[in-house]
């Protein structure tokens, strides 16, 4: 029919006999993976090629006929919506697989989101003030009395003030906060305190205390105190592995137990070498983290490729 | 007969293999004055550089290039900028700095700053007093052993910036028999090299001549010398300022920062104008790290510094030309608007 309307009239109004169009177009048949399978333990049989050719033809037909017939039979009456089967419980969609993935990366601030290898927070004390673990040890014990304990008195205030003024609020918060922390430090750590020098008072307007403030969103206290203690833990994971690894690359040993007979960089023990020493840490952090990323994302992929919904 | 596959060499393969070249006869050289060590010292930066460019090359996407020079020039460059009396895991961990530092920028042809200075400013940095202090030549150095009993001295460089002036005859410059960098004192073959570079169109006259007239002319106008007054007229102690001149020139790492630094045709600017105030900006840097440090390898310093704005001044550069060509249409369109009218 559709070769019959698109045949014009040449000039003179004679239509001339002319040969069958033919379409250009090559037509794949699509197998589907049962016929595959099915023409794969044909062929484990020993089944040779008409054969295999013959029971996928008669199976082709065989599938026709019963749509056929199907349709007859539901021809006339109001076509029924095939009914959905019910998901069982426990089973998520593929969206909801997703997106419980990336919430749980998001609320992995130890590893998958640390806040200083993959934000890019707290980057001023891990450079230039956690050489050693000892001066690690120092910055974890005051991002753990002073990072959470900040971010849960801001969001109790700013809960007060109808959330405006958040910038004032959280940098009044730490700086408060930080006289009474910075006693207790005096009381465990003594004048060490002052190898530090102004990157611990600096920690008052670290991002990764205060990065909070920009955002819109009024947390509860409690989810405060939860991810404080998250990225805390995560602060601290991070200052330990740069504190240990410029020890050992700048004085080649760790908390004082000497690794190696001399140090293999000892520019790692500097403001400069800090820089680099991050930076490797970091890249390296966040190459297996994406990784793994990737991986999980990959799995959830495969998960649900065979599922429609 | 089977065909081997194309390989494709990477574009600046001619200059990195024209480097390598001419590091044969300043090792040679070295070779002459402190015996193998040198030549060992050279194997291993160059095995180094290899490996960490097989290791690190993969993880930014294209992975190891085989025809890709600019690693094992670097590594060269590095062990001439080193004394002779250097340990062997110094240089490989130079070496390892530079290559990953030309890696994390994304490889050959992304990098803003030489990964060569990078590598020695980062050895010098963290082993000064073995970076910055040389053997006599003649001394002929163990090729395994410690080399903690030879006696090392500061370059004439460290006399230099205390305002004297070092003992060394022109011949002895000329032919690097002098303290210092292990391939960094023979002037005439660094010339030569330089001549070959040029010739082969990998030295750029724009960036090199500004860099020089600027090393020459800051000791003349500003002459570090105690025996001079410090604003004298330029037309005075004209003996003691060519005495300077020579100095300044033929010792530390000017000439061969020059030749074989200034010109790396990734950290250059493209622009002829750029390049001159690179070249400049080089040599104003250069001539300050020698007035104020005792380190024989300012030139290193300096590239660092200065690594930072040939990418600026190209952008400038491009932009004034924008400028000068819409300025120029709109001058034309209004010519030909009153002539129609």
């Amino acid at each position: 029919m559709q070769n019959e309307r698109n045949v014009k009239p040449d000039k003179t109004g004679k239509n001339k006999k002319q040969a069958p169009e033919r379409s250009q177009t090559v037509i794949i048949p699509q197998l589907s993976p049962e016929v595959l399978e099915q023409a794969r333990r044909a062929a484990a049989e020993g089944k040779s090629q008409e054969q295999i050719e013959k029971e996928a033809v008669d199976a082709a037909a065989r599938r026709a006929e019963e749509n056929r017939r199907r349709a007859a039979g539901t021809a006339g009456t109001r076509p029924q919506q095939p009914e959905q089967p019910a998901r069982p419980a426990g089973r998520k969609t593929r969206a909801e697989a997703e997106a419980e993935l990336y919430q749980s990366i998001h609320d992995d601030h130890l590893w998958l989101n640390n806040p200083v290898m993959v934000r890019g927070l707290g980057l001023a004390p891990a450079v230039a003030a956690a050489t050693d673990v000892d001066h690690a040890i120092i910055l974890c014990v005051a991002a753990i009395l002073l990072l959470t304990t900040t971010r849960m008195l801001a969001v109790a205030v700013c809960h007060l003030t109808g959330n405006r003024f958040r910038g004032v609020i959280y940098t009044y918060a730490a700086a408060i906060l930080y006289i009474p922390v910075y006693v207790i430090l005096y009381q465990l750590f003594g004048a060490d305190l002052t190898v530090l020098g102004i990157y611990l008072p600096l920690l008052v307007v670290e991002p990764a205390i205060i990065k909070r403030m920009e955002s819109d969103e009024l947390e509860s206290v409690g989810e405060a105190f939860r991810r404080g203690v998250n990225n805390t833990l995560g602060f601290c994971v991070a200052l330990l592995a740069v504190g240990a690894l410029r020890e050992l690359l700048g004085m080649g040993s760790i908390y004082g137990w000497t690794v190696l007979p001399s140090a293999p960089l000892p520019l790692a023990g500097e403001t400069a070498g800090g820089f680099i020493v991050v930076g490797l840490i970091a890249a390296v952090w966040c190459a297996v983290g994406n990784a793994y990323v990737h991986y999980k994302r990959e799995e959830v992929r495969h998960l649900y490729a065979e599922r429609k919904r | 007969m089977a065909k081997f596959p194309k390989t494709e060499k990477s574009r600046n393969y001619d200059y990195y293999a024209d480097i390598l070249w001419c590091c044969v006869p300043l090792m040679v050289i070295s070779w002459f004055y402190y015996g193998p060590r040198p030549l060992l010292l050279m194997v291993a930066a160059l095995g180094t550089a290899y490996l960490c460019d097989c290791l690190v090359a993969p993880l930014h996407g294209p992975g190891y290039r085989p025809h890709e020079l600019s690693s094992e020039a670097f590594a060269a460059l590095i062990v001439l900028l080193m004394p002779a009396s250097v340990p062997y895991y110094m240089v490989v961990v130079a070496v390892v700095a530079a290559i990953v530092s030309k890696e994390t920028f994304g490889g050959e042809g992304h990098y803003p700053f030489h990964p060569a200075a990078i590598g020695l400013v980062v050895a010098g940095l963290c082993w000064p007093e073995v970076i910055f202090s040389y053997p006599t030549p003649g001394t002929v150095l163990p090729l395994w052993g410690s080399t903690a009993s030879v006696p090392l001295t500061a370059g004439m460089n460290a006399t230099l910036v205390s305002g004297g002036l070092p003992t060394a005859s022109t011949m002895n410059l000329l032919v690097g028999n002098v303290i210092g960098p292990l391939g960094a004192g023979a002037t005439l073959v660094i010339a030569a090299c330089g001549l070959y570079l040029l010739s082969r169109g990998h030295l750029q006259i724009a960036t090199v001549l500004p860099f020089f007239i600027v090393c020459f002319l800051i000791p003349w106008l500003f002459p570090q010398l105690s025996e001079l007054s410090e604003f004298g007229l330029p037309w005075e102690y004209v003996r003691q300022r060519i005495y300077l001149e020579k100095y300044i020139l033929l010792s530390g790492t000017t000439l061969f920062g020059g030749v074989f630094l200034a010109c790396e045709p990734v950290v250059q600017p493209n622009r002829t104008a750029s390049r001159i105030i690179y070249g400049l900006a080089l040599g104003v840097a250069t001539i300050a790290f020698r007035y104020n440090s005792s380190y024989e390898t300012s030139t290193c310093f300096a590239m660092l510094i200065v690594g930072a704005i040939p990418e600026w001044l190209d952008r400038v550069g491009r932009r004034a030309e924008q400028a000068r060509f819409l300025r120029k249409e709109e001058e034309r369109i209004a010519k030909r608007t009153q002539r129609e009218a």
